[in-house]
């Protein structure tokens, strides 16, 4: 299980990430999050939530009222051109830091 | 949905401001909470440990609070000590304590009134003490079990206890439906005591002027014992429908809270004008009557007679006031 530090750092790329798959709401979002990470990346549903509403606010996100396929309805978020970019953005922070730390990894190992 | 979550999660927001992005936060943590829920009991995991991993796993509402713009509120609230939150069963009792409260207290006022009547209607002024005074013992004892029967509706009216915002909104609702009843117990209780004359002279315009007086005492009895149990009933609704709201130092930060204390001190301002006037008028009548008619041993009936008119237009003017709250909120 990640640490919370790390999820915080991170929390804005995996929800735009798990959105390119199309619209979702809170709870089906916390779940594929769980599935994609295999369990690893686990989420408070109060971080979620604070995420969500600050990519919404920030507009890379928007909301609408929906319904899931038990008829419920269910307040929906999909990606906006704005968070398919900050996506992209974050994606590339992210293989440079991961080929920067993998560097310190690799010379521990090595120690 | 599984109560002990909804009580929870409802628990964590009733000291925060009710602002529409508060709510919102609400909603959606509650939705995502019971989908969880509802999950992990549909895998086969217990009622009770699906409970526990929800509200384990919930989190806490100060990561919430900058991006829901209340920051400062948040932390102001938690400095200070939580009011404790009353269960439903607690709300409930103290609704049928307050119901109970006003029949007592009402029937209290009825019995000495009806004494009152079969005082008026007897010739035997020796008899008076022997109806008089059980029937005030009786009110009395009245008086006391409705005093007591009301005590559970105390803490929710000093704010020393508190409903979460869904049991709240349970009372909102009844408030709201049982509307009509208040009204209607307004309305029959204030008809009874405006025609009670009327029909007092009527019965002596009929030459049945030993009827006058009794009928007179007893349709009074009964607007006033009506109009003291609905309002009894409407207060008690009113104060739970109300009690999931935050004290009102905090209320007041943030407008409409506060708004009904300031009704209620417009409304005692105007008692208070009024009082002055009221009563030295009934003196001035019930001295004019009595040296005019000579007849001290009937004339004293204007004294509870003046005090339950007095009691009643208080009533009313304060249920103006709350009424005239609600409709500008």
């Amino acid at each position: 299980m990640l640490a919370s530090d790390l999820v915080r750092s991170t929390i804005d790329l995996v929800i735009l990430s798990v959105l390119t798959e199309g619209p979702s709401y809170g709870y089906a979002i916390a779940k594929r999050v769980d599935q994609i990470s295999e369990g690893e990346y686990t989420t408070k549903e109060t971080t979620l939530y604070a995420a969500i509403r600050r990519l919404e606010a920030r507009g890379d996100l928007t909301s609408f009222a929906g319904s899931e396929s038990g008829g419920r309805p269910r307040t929906y978020y999909s990606l906006t051109e704005s968070g398919t970019a900050h996506l992209h953005q974050r994606i590339a922070d992210w293989h440079t830091a991961q080929r920067a730390i993998a560097r310190f990894l690799t010379r521990e190992a090595h120690q | 949905m599984n109560d002990a979550i909804h009580t929870y999660i409802n628990g964590q927001f009733t000291t925060l401001p009710r602002t529409p992005e508060v709510e919102r936060a609400r909603q959606e943590l509650l939705q995502m909470s019971e989908d969880k829920y509802t999950e992990l009991v549909a895998a086969g995991v217990s009622a009770n440990e699906a409970t526990g991993r929800v509200i384990t796993e919930f989190g806490n509402l100060d990561e919430l609070a900058d991006d829901l713009g209340i920051r400062a509120e948040f932390d102001g609230v938690s400095a200070v000590p939580p009011v404790p939150i009353a269960t439903r069963a607690d709300a409930d009792k103290a609704l049928a304590g307050g119901r109970r409260g006003g029949l007592l207290v009402g029937g209290g006022v009825l019995v000495i009134l009806l004494a009152l009547a079969a005082v008026s209607a007897m010739s035997d002024q020796l008899m008076t003490p022997a109806v008089l005074f059980p029937a005030v013992a009786i009110a009395v004892g009245l008086f006391i079990f409705g005093a007591f029967s009301m005590r559970p509706v105390g803490p929710f009216k000093t704010g020393d206890v508190r409903l979460d915002f869904s049991d709240a909104s349970h009372f909102r609702q009844l408030a709201e439906r049982s509307q009509w009843m208040f009204i209607t117990g307004l309305v029959v209780g204030v008809g009874l005591l405006v025609l009670a004359p009327g029909v007092s002279g009527i019965l002596s315009g009929l030459d049945l002027d030993g009827a006058a007086g009794p009928g007179f005492l007893v349709m009074i009895g009964l607007g006033v014992f009506v109009l003291v149990a609905s309002a009894n009933q409407h207060g008690t609704l009113q104060t739970l429908a109300k009690a999931d709201r935050p004290a009102a130092s905090i209320g007041a930060a943030f407008g409409g809270f506060g708004g009904s204390s300031e009704a209620e001190k417009r409304t005692n301002w105007r008692i208070g004008l009024i009082a002055p006037i009221y009563w030295p008028a009934i003196v001035a009548v019930y001295l004019g009557w009595s040296f005019i008619s000579r007849d001290w041993h009937i004339t004293w009936i204007i004294w509870p007679i003046a005090g339950i008119a007095f009691a009643v237009f208080v009533g009313i003017l304060r249920a103006a006031s709350q009424w005239n709250g609600r409709q500008a909120s």
